[in-house]
């Protein structure tokens, strides 16, 4: 036999005083990072990742506490530097990193152990009026 | 009921100064790598690396140059802004394991806690990754009845066995059952310098030797806070890791913090401060114990992570000061000044720290004399003036107008008199020295 169930669910007793509390202005950052202790902040110096929009001179939000995965914008450690790639795979199912724009190579990982993943990128920031920021 | 036995864990970072200036550096990765002091004096710390090559801390850097440039050894600077940052970010991530969190130094902390040693060690193992993955800082923990042998254990997997990674007591034992015999009785927390030789005049050699000592008799001869150390060996917790008078035996110190839990949370900006400036004082009871000055201030404040659901909140924040003081007035003001205008309506706090940092020896500082100790508010704002006309370091009082080398603080240009030829970018405390990614 079913039970009817409300499509809803009812809210009961005293509608808490706390809903309608707020402390100012949203916070732009609080809202857009999410994982504050782990994330970073950094610049983009070079044009090898337009393809994903990302330009020089870009403010990049890196996540360390997520773990990369295909497909992801990665911060990895290359040759020393720090790096921004998109993680992907070649057809034999081995890590690239992957320059999104056809002037620069991808990077193979399969046998390189000097290169390490820093972090994943979760967004960019990029200015669009350079005069406000002069 | 939880019949589970009690339990301390200290997790402390692996070389934290050395690690923190690795994290934007990857090319330092394996590099040996030493921290130097204020003024570029001496070593304050150490890569493991250079651990190998047998330079003692504390060494005076002009004394190994010439070996550094050999072997290929990197110096910093004090970067006590990224160091502060990325403390207050592990502090916080790895209160998300455990409730309970002591942060007792700016690198280490405890948690007191009672569950059975299994659940202990997967919890930490998953601690250490998340340290290890979302900041790159290595750490070592040591789980153990009480906070003495849980530093006996910490320390001895660092040092001794080359093992990095989680010991607990009863692995230590088992491998071992007379493993506090290797411990010296040095490197037992609480035996400072200068208690160390005497017990060692008295026979007692190791860890092992001080733990069946006469507890009484040795209380009567050197107080009571070894009649604690022996008692807590004997696994006998007694130490309250949150009494400075405890915490620190009179032994002198290159950072000094005062961080505690607060008996209730805080809701309020002005209780905080007042927080921050008991916090404060107490850390300055210590630091003119040791008759040192501070040129740093850090503060952390933060909310419990260990209930989601409550608004979250870490506030910290680094103050250089105009010149290393003592002053009560000018420690609490840069205090509180740390976390002015972060602090969030609603949250409760939970928690708060002070570290001074940047501490030198009130015999060695000889300010310019001439100008020491004006207080003249007339001239404060002649000067506020001069800056507005003029601009930052054109004029100060005393060293503050005087341009320096290096980089300058922009708030305070407190880093004219200091040395500080290899100091690193400020990556997550200053806007204009965030790291750069190549594309």
């Amino acid at each position: 036999m079913g039970i009817p169930t409300a499509l809803e669910s009812v809210h009961a007793g005293f509608p808490s005083v706390a809903q309608d509390y707020f402390s100012g202005d949203f916070s732009f950052d609080t809202n857009v990072i999410v994982h504050p202790d782990t994330s970073f902040v950094v610049r983009v110096a070079g044009s090898s990742m337009e393809g994903a929009g990302i330009y020089d001179g870009d403010l990049l939000i890196i996540d360390r506490s997520l773990t990369p995965q295909q497909g992801d914008v990665v911060i990895a450690a290359l040759d020393g530097d720090l790096t921004v790639k998109r993680l992907l795979s070649d057809t034999q199912g081995n890590p690239v990193l992957h320059a999104e724009n056809p002037a620069y190579p991808d990077i193979q990982l399969y046998f390189d152990e000097s290169v390490t993943l820093w972090g994943v990128v979760i967004g960019n920031y990029h200015p669009q009026c350079a005069r406000v920021y002069a | 009921m939880n019949t589970s036995p009690r339990q301390i864990i200290l997790a402390d970072a692996d070389s934290f100064f050395a690690s923190c200036e690795r994290v934007f550096h990857p090319q330092l990765a394996h590099t040996p790598l030493v921290v130097l002091s204020n003024n570029d004096g001496c070593v304050v710390a150490r890569s493991a690396e250079v651990k190998k090559m047998g330079i003692p801390e504390g060494i005076a850097w002009f004394k190994i140059r010439e070996q550094a440039q050999r072997d290929g050894i990197v110096a910093r600077s004090s970067n006590y802004e990224l160091y502060a940052s990325l403390s207050s970010r592990m502090m916080n991530v790895m209160s998300t394991f455990f409730p309970h969190q002591t942060v007792y130094s700016i690198d280490e902390c405890f948690f007191d806690v009672q569950a059975d040693t299994v659940t202990l060690v997967e919890t930490s193992t998953r601690m250490r990754e998340a340290v290890w993955q979302g900041l790159d800082l290595p750490i070592s923990i040591g789980i153990a009845p009480t906070h003495t042998l849980a530093k006996v254990v910490s320390h001895w997997s660092k040092h001794y066995r080359g093992v990095r990674g989680i010991m607990t007591w009863d692995e230590a034992v088992s491998t071992d059952s007379h493993f506090l015999a290797h411990v010296p009785v040095g490197d037992v927390w609480g035996v400072g310098r200068r208690l160390a030789p005497k017990l060692m005049a008295m026979g007692i050699l190791t860890a092992q030797d001080l733990r069946d000592s006469d507890a009484v008799l040795l209380r009567k001869k050197f107080g009571v806070h070894i009649q604690q150390t022996i008692f807590e060996l004997r696994g006998i917790s007694c130490i309250r890791i949150d009494d400075e008078d405890n915490a620190l035996h009179g032994r002198r110190t290159t950072q000094i913090m005062c961080s505690r839990m607060f008996s209730h949370p805080i809701y309020s900006a002005s209780e905080l401060r007042q927080a921050v400036s008991v916090y404060t004082q107490k850390a300055l009871h210590r630091l003119t114990a040791q008759e040192s000055l501070c040129s740093y201030v850090s503060v952390f404040c933060s909310t419990s992570r260990f209930k989601e659901q409550e608004l979250a909140s870490h506030i910290h924040g680094t103050v250089a000061l105009n010149e290393p003081t003592n002053d009560p007035l000018a420690l609490t003001q840069a205090a509180c000044r740390c976390i002015d205008g972060q602090f969030t309506v609603g949250a409760a706090y939970v928690r708060a720290g002070v570290i001074l940092h940047g501490l030198i020896d009130e015999a060695d500082y000889q300010p310019l004399d001439v100008f020491s100790a004006h207080t003249d508010t007339a001239l404060s704002d002649v000067l506020e003036t001069a800056r507005q006309r003029f601009g930052d370091f054109r004029i100060g009082v005393g060293y503050g107008g005087i341009r320096g080398q290096g980089r300058m603080d922009q708030d305070t240009g407190a880093h004219w008199s200091m040395k500080r030829e290899h100091l690193s970018a400020r990556a997550t405390t200053r806007w204009s020295e965030m790291a750069t990614v190549h594309a």
